[in-house]
Order: C-alpha cells, then structure tokens, then sequence
C-alpha cells in the first residue's frame, strides 16, 4: 500500500505525464502518418484533461491536509558529469498550482470549444498536435523548479504558438506574424538561455532554491546578492518582455491574432502572454534584490499598459481591441509584481486569464448578434465618444489616435532601426563573397 | 557463438567495404542498380560500425586496432557509426538522374576515406586523407561542366598550409601548429575563409557536398593534430574567430535566396561552434563540442535530406516566396521542422544539452563569448523557421509529379525521429561517453606540454 507522500508523488507524476502521454500519441500518429479521427482526438484530450485536473487538484488537497506549503518531486539527473549537474525537478507550490489548475481549466474549456469549433477544418489534426505541445509545455513551465525546465516548457510553448498562429497555412499573412513573434520569441528566449546558464554558474546548479534558499514561495529571499543577480535580473527581465509582449517588444501582439481563434484565446489572452509576468514572480526576489530591477520592471509595466490604453483604443477590430486590453491587464500584473505585491498579482493574473479567454471565445458570436441587432433596427448602433476624447483637446486627441491607430509605429522602429540595416549589411556581404568567387574563377559568373 | 563473431575482424571489414562497394557501382551500369548497391554496400557498413560499437568497452577505453595504422578508440568509436548514417542518409536523398551517377561512387569513396580518417592514426596518412577528401568534389564539379577553380584554389591553400605545418610537428616552436591549424580552420569554413562552402553546395551536387560538409574534417584534424600541441594564445585567438564565423554564418543564413546556400551558412555557423568547444580544451567545452559534433551532424544530414528530397520534387525553389508544399508533404515538413530545430539545439532534441554544456563552458571564460554563442543560436534559429514556412508555407501548388514520401524516405523519416528525440530524452549516455573522451584528449594534451 502506497503511503502519503508515495500517493502525492503519483499525482504529481499524472499531474505532469497527462500532457506529455497526448502529446507523444498524436505526435506517433502524425509521424507515421496517420489520421486520427475526430472522436478519437476529442475523447484523448477529455481523458487527460481531466485525469491532469483531477491529479493537480489531488495534489494541492494533500498539501493543504498535510499543512506543507510545497511538494517538490525530483524525477532524477537529466544530465550528469564532473562539471555539471542537470536536474528534472518539479515544485508544487501556490504559484504552480494555482498556474497548472488555471492552464487545465482554460485549456479544458478551450478543448472542448475547438473541438466543435474546428469541426471538419483542415489541419484539425494539426491543431490539436500543437494544442498538446502547448498544454505540455505550459504544464512544464508550471512546474519547473530548475530554470533549464523552465527554459524547455518556455520553449515548447513558443514553439506551438508561433505554429498556431500559422496555423491556416495556404495564406502567407498568417506565416509573415508567425515568423515575426518568432523573431521576438527568439530574443527573449536567447536572454532566458543566458539567464539559465549565467544562474547555474552563479549558484552552481539551475534549481531555482539554490538561488532563492529552500523557503516556499512567496517568501523566497536571494542567497546570491550583488552585481551578478543586477545582470541575472535584467536577463530574466527581457526575457519575461518578449513573452508577455511588453514594450518595446508590444507588436508582436496583435499579429498573434491570426491564429484561429480557440488558440487566440487561450496563447494570447491568457496563458501564454502570462508567461512574462509568471517568470517575474517565480524569480521575484531577484527583482527586488536591488533597488535598480523593480524601478525597471514598475517603468515597463506603466509603459505597456499606457501604450496598450491608447493603441486598444484605437482598433476597429474586436480581436485587436481584446489583445491590447489583454495587455494594458499584463502591464498592470507587470507594475504590481514591481511594487511588491505577489499575492495580488496572481490573483489578479488568475483572474484576468480566465474573464480575457470567455471574452475571446464570445467574441465572434458577439459581432454577430451586434449584426442581427443593428439589421433589426436598420442603422448602426448609436457610439458615443470615450472618455479620451471627451477630455482631450482635438489636435491632441488626433495625434494620440494616429499614434493608436498605427500601434505606436512600434514594428516599423524597430523593423527600420535594427533588422533592415543588418540585412542590407548581409546582402552585401553575399554580393561581396560572390564576386570574389568570381573574381578567383577567372571572370566566370556563377 | 557471441564472442566468436565479436572476434572477426569487424572495423577492417568496415573499412573494406565502402571502398569495394565503389569499385562495384562504379563498374555496374544501370542506374537503379548502382543506387540500390550504393545502399546495400552503406547498409551493410553501418552494421559493422554497429559491431565494433558494440565490442566496445568505455570502462577500459581498450582501443580496438585493425594493423597498426588504424584504431578504434573512445573518440571515433560513436563517429563511425555518425558518419555511416550520414552518408545512408545523404543515399536514401540521392534522386536516380544520369548526373547523379557518379555520386553514388563518390558516397562510398566518401565512406572510406571518412572512416579511414577517423582511425587512422598517423599523422602522414591523416593529411593525405584530408587532402583526398577535399578534392573529391573537384572531380565531380568537373564532370557536371561546373565552374571549380575557386574551390580548387582554396583546397589547394588547405592542402599546401597543412603539409607545411604538418612536416614540422611535433614541435616546440608555435608556428608549424598554427599554419596546421589556419588550414584547418579554411577546411571547417571559419569566416574570412568560408566562401568555397557556399560555391561547394552550388557547383557540387549535394550528395557531392552534404558527405564532405558533414564529416567535420576540419574538427577531426584539429584534434588530432593541434590540440596536442597548440599553446594557449593560439587556442584563444581561433577560439574568438569561430565565434565571429558562429553569428557571421547565422546572419548570412538568415537572408539567403537560395536553399543550397542557406543550408551552407547554416553548416559554416554550427561547425563554428563545434571548433569552438574543441578550442576551449576544457573537460567542459570539450565534452559539450564532441556530444554538439554528433547531434549537428545527423540532425544537418536530416535536414539536408529533407531539402534534397524536396528539391528531387520541386527543382530548385527560391526563398523569397512561399511555396504552401505542406500540404503535398507533410511528413517532410514534419521533418524539416524536427531536423532543423534540432540542428539548432531546441530543447528535447539530441543537440539541446551539449549547447547548455558549450554556453556554460565558454561563459567560464567570458559573458560576452557565451552571449555570442546564444545569439548565432538564436539567428539560426530564426533562420530555420523562415525556411520552414518559406517552404511548406503559401498557396498550394498543382502537382506534376508523385509527391508523397516513399518508403524508404519514411523509414529514414522515422529513424530520424527517434534518433532526434531518444537522444534529447536521454542524453547521460552520449553525454558520458564524450565526456570521457574528452578527458582522453585532455590528458593527451597535458602529457604532450610535459617537460
């Protein structure tokens, strides 16, 4: 007979394996080949939604019976050598927990939604593939006590949002904002891997209680102060923008849109663009470790939640509007961890998620009822100037609309200032290369 | 009846082999025959490999001879088995056309002298079979009527820097090791030297080019002929010329117009950051650029098997626009898109773990060198997603020809798979027995600077 910590070790074991057991049977399937049939594909996620739900539940139940604040399950050396030690190490804790449950709850309600949703689409196996990459490494990331699994969940997330919102394929605009995010993806993630590498060299090991001591979360404390957590804090910094899309990393955001919408609603509502701010609090002792690190995450969180308001208010479509709302929510989560408070910002990163994903997932059937109302009554619905523009003098109103209305140019800046430059450098660089090989081939072209 | 067959002589009948297999399809006429013999003879070879693999014991490193030239030992025992996968690989992708010939000769020619390379252990033989090896493709640029004097100028510029440094070695004073290793830095394609990589893969056919690309002669030649002898200063200088070539490779990877050529920066940029492990002669940096050889090696051979194999299809297809081939092939889009990220080192493939051993180690020595390492990471990266969707991505083309994989390429697909995955899963083994040649080579190079 299994005892206590046996039984909670299996839950957490289940709580972690659900996703990972979906994700390798229709990740076999689509490499051999094979199509899985609707039924089948509904009836495989309803039985590891559910059996991870329950498990996660099961595990915060005993915890709390248990009157212990964390479960930390080893699951044993990934890597091992005289100079480096790679842990796979999970902790279940309020702020895992409480982000595992939100991710089977919203990823429940969504799975069943697209289900229906994408009934008959092309690609439904598609989706579904990347559907469970994506659950798998939210689970992952959840969980991570070691910041290299943080770091592989983070990826495997990024990975199935940038394929999802490529997800109908046969138009290239849909690629184009998947290749984007992915550029931004790309950064963040480089800064994340630094981070990784740089916190396993400053504490001698990736697990995240080397770094912040063996107390449970919230009331971790830095054991390694100083320069050296100024710079790991910044790393985890940019990296925690360019998920959660916080300024100057903000455009990727509504591109993100052209995804169907189940994954708009569940990535970019509410539980990948969280990511940044979860990051933030799982290392939020480092942030305020200095004086200088929570200056810099309060300053970011205003930025993007002020350009958010102006450039949301601006839109003229419905998933637009929803994603700069999303964000304005994001940046406030963001100036909350920065001041301090932990606790409000999950509750409020919890609650935010879940009101975002019901919006998103109404809002299709919502412009329709807009229509059949307004074909009733024969004329536009009546709309009434915000509250900007009631206060705002006209010119200065007109600036800030332009400004919202092409998202503060923010793409286009950086697109002009950094990536054009580079890749007209590069061009020539080929040219170059080219006509030296010439040059040695006695004049004859290539 | 085990130890009896563990007792025949396998590493020289797998030695034998590729260079029988090439007298025999270069004397048969048919195409379909020389392709299916072309195979059989790689097939039978990686079994052999898998023998010698098996009759090997890591815990007495006892290294397993064939006469006195050529040896098995911790280093070479898992490359032999690399470099016959590759070459299958490069086999299975290799489209029967009447051009295509002489490739298959040249596969197993590759095999041999490959093999040859990585046992043999005379400093004379070693160079001889470096040199053979890069002049291989000069004879199949000439057959195709292909421009190949920039090629053969470079080659010969490698040639003649490693006989000169190579004639003066084992030496006290720096400069017979550091012509020995500006050589071998050309042959890897370290950046200003690297233009013959991208002329290879246009003037060559790829299966002339992705066996020499793949084989990491440049790596091989620096560990058995600088390593043991370079001073630290040489080390650090080349050591900060691959890293300039690691980003210099991913940025040029990143705008190319063209397959072949994006596929050659991307081979310059990843073996830029192989050599640069082997420079750090550190247990660390060492053991994380022997287990990186490895993965980028099989995960380069997946993803140019895939590029061959679409291009057997589809001709040469341009980067600047979308194609939409997913939905003709989406096994190989799956492919492309498994290979690739693996050839970059995404997390939960082969190569994942050695690039955090490689970052860790050079961060040892400089931020700003492991910084450069993440970001060559992070253009390739990028650079393997624009092709994806450049490639499978757009409107659907009208086929003409039959576009679903075959049989053999889904087994090579599959195999693929789990070597990408398995190896990302677990990779203490691999991870261990590099390690361990690592500290082999190490103790090599400190017995060598002993007074």
């Amino acid at each position: 007979m299994p005892d206590y910590s046996q039984i909670q070790e299996m839950l957490g074991l289940l709580t972690l394996g659900a996703p990972i057991g979906l994700l390798l049977f229709f990740g076999f399937a689509a490499l051999f080949g094979k199509t899985l049939s609707e039924a089948a594909i509904s009836k495989a996620l309803r039985v590891t939604l559910v059996t991870g739900l329950l498990a996660s539940i099961g595990v915060g139940v005993m915890i709390l019976a248990a009157r212990e604040l964390q479960l930390v399950l080893e699951v044993g050396d990934w890597v091992i050598t005289s100079h480096y030690h790679f842990k796979i190490e999970f902790v279940f804790d309020v702020l895992s927990l409480s982000y595992v449950l939100l991710t089977y709850i919203l990823c429940g309600t969504i799975g069943a939604f697209s289900t229906r949703y994408l009934h008959r689409e092309p690609g439904y196996n598609r989706f579904f593939v990347l559907f469970a990459l994506f659950l798998t490494g939210m689970v992952v990331t959840a969980l991570a006590d070691t910041v290299e699994t943080l770091f592989v969940g983070w990826e495997l997330v990024g990975l199935a949002s940038v394929l999802l919102i490529a997800f109908f394929q046969e138009r290239t605009s849909p690629a184009q904002n998947g290749y984007r995010v992915w550029i931004v993806y790309r950064i963040c993630d480089a800064a994340l891997m630094l981070a990784a590498v740089y916190m396993h060299e400053l504490s001698g090991g990736g697990d995240f209680d080397k770094l912040l001591g063996d107390v449970p979360w919230p009331w971790h404390a830095p054991l390694v102060a100083g320069e050296h957590t100024l710079l790991l804090g910044f790393l985890f910094i940019i990296a925690a923008a360019g998920k959660s899309a916080l300024v100057p990393f903000s455009g990727w955001l509504p591109r993100a849109m052209e995804g169907p919408t189940p994954s708009s609603a569940i990535f970019y509502g509410a539980l990948s663009v969280h990511l940044g701010a979860f990051l933030l609090l799982r290392i939020s002792p480092v942030i305020e470790s200095s004086a200088l690190l929570p200056t810099v995450v309060v300053v970011l969180g205003a930025l993007t939640a002020l350009y958010a308001y102006i450039a949301g208010s601006a839109q003229t479509d419905i998933k637009s509007s929803l994603s700069f709302a999303a964000l304005l929510q994001v940046g406030i989560i963001i100036v909350e961890i920065g001041l301090g408070f932990r606790y409000l910002a999950l509750l409020h990163l919890l609650g935010h998620a879940c009101l975002r994903t019901l919006q998103f997932v109404r809002a299709p059937t919502l412009l329709h009822d807009y229509h059949t109302l307004e074909n009733a009554i024969g004329m536009h619905l009546p709309q009434h100037p915000g509250r900007l523009q009631r206060r705002l003098s006209p010119p200065v109103f007109a600036v800030l609309y332009r400004f919202g209305l092409e998202r503060g140019n923010l793409d286009t800046f950086l697109s002009d200032t950094i990536v054009l430059p580079w890749k007209r450098l590069f061009q020539r660089l080929e040219l170059v290369e080219r006509r030296w090989m010439d040059f040695l081939g006695g004049g004859r072209p290539s | 009846v085990r130890v009896a067959l563990l007792q025949l002589p396998w590493l020289s009948i797998a030695l034998i082999l590729p260079l029988l297999g090439a007298l025999i399809v270069s004397r048969t006429k048919e195409l379909r025959d020389s392709a299916e013999r072309c195979l059989l003879f790689l097939a039978a070879s990686l079994l052999c490999n898998l023998i010698v693999l098996a009759g090997y014991d890591y815990g007495s490193q006892e290294a397993i001879s064939a006469g006195k030239t050529f040896r098995v030992d911790s280093l070479s025992v898992p490359l032999l088995l690399v470099n016959t996968i590759t070459h299958l690989l490069v086999g299975v992708g290799t489209v029967r056309k009447a051009e295509e010939r002489f490739t298959f000769t040249a596969l197993l020619l590759s095999q041999a002298i490959v093999m040859a390379m990585i046992t043999c252990q005379n400093l004379w033989l070693l160079i001889a079979l470096l040199s053979l090896e890069a002049l291989l493709p000069v004879f199949a640029m000439r057959r195709l009527g292909n421009r190949h004097r920039p090629y053969f100028l470079y080659m010969a510029l490698f040639i003649g820097l490693l006989v000169l440094g190579g004639a003066f070695l084992p030496n006290k004073e720096t400069w017979p090791v550091a012509l020995c290793l500006a050589a071998l830095l050309l042959r890897n394609g370290v950046f200003p030297l690297h233009s013959w990589l991208a002329e290879l893969f246009e003037k060559a056919t790829p299966g002339i080019a992705l066996p020499l690309a793949l084989s990491f002669g440049g790596v091989l030649g620096t560990i058995r002929l600088v390593l043991p002898y370079a001073p630290e200063t040489v080390l650090g200088i080349a050591q900060g010329v691959t890293l300039l070539t690691a980003v210099y490779g991913g940025a040029m990877a990143l705008t190319m117009r063209e397959p072949r050529r994006f596929f050659s920066y991307l081979c310059m940029s990843q073996s830029a950051m192989v050599l640069c492990g082997v420079l750090q002669h550190s247990s660390i940096g060492l053991t994380a650029a022997l287990c990186l050889w490895i993965s980028t090696a099989l995960s380069l051979a997946g993803l140019g098997f895939v590029l061959r194999v679409v291009e057997a299809r589809f001709g040469n297809l341009s980067l600047g626009v979308h194609h939409g081939l997913y939905g003709h092939a989406p096994a190989l889009a799956l492919c492309f898109l498994f290979t690739g990220l693996s050839s970059i080192n995404f997390p939960g493939t082969i190569g994942f773990m050695p690039l955090e051993l490689l970052i860790s180690g050079t961060m040892q020595k400089s931020f700003g060198m492991g910084a450069a390492l993440a970001l060559a990471s992070m253009l390739n990266c990028i650079a393997i997603l624009r092709v994806y969707f450049q490639i499978f991505t757009g409107r659907r083309r009208i086929p003409f020809v039959t576009l679903p994989v075959t049989q053999k390429e889904r087994v090579a697909i599959v195999l693929l798979a789990l070597i990408v995955f398995g190896g990302g899963v677990f990779p203490q083994p691999g991870i261990h027995s590099r390690h361990l040649a690592a500290e082999a080579l190490l103790s090599q190079r400190d017995a060598s600077f002993l007074p």
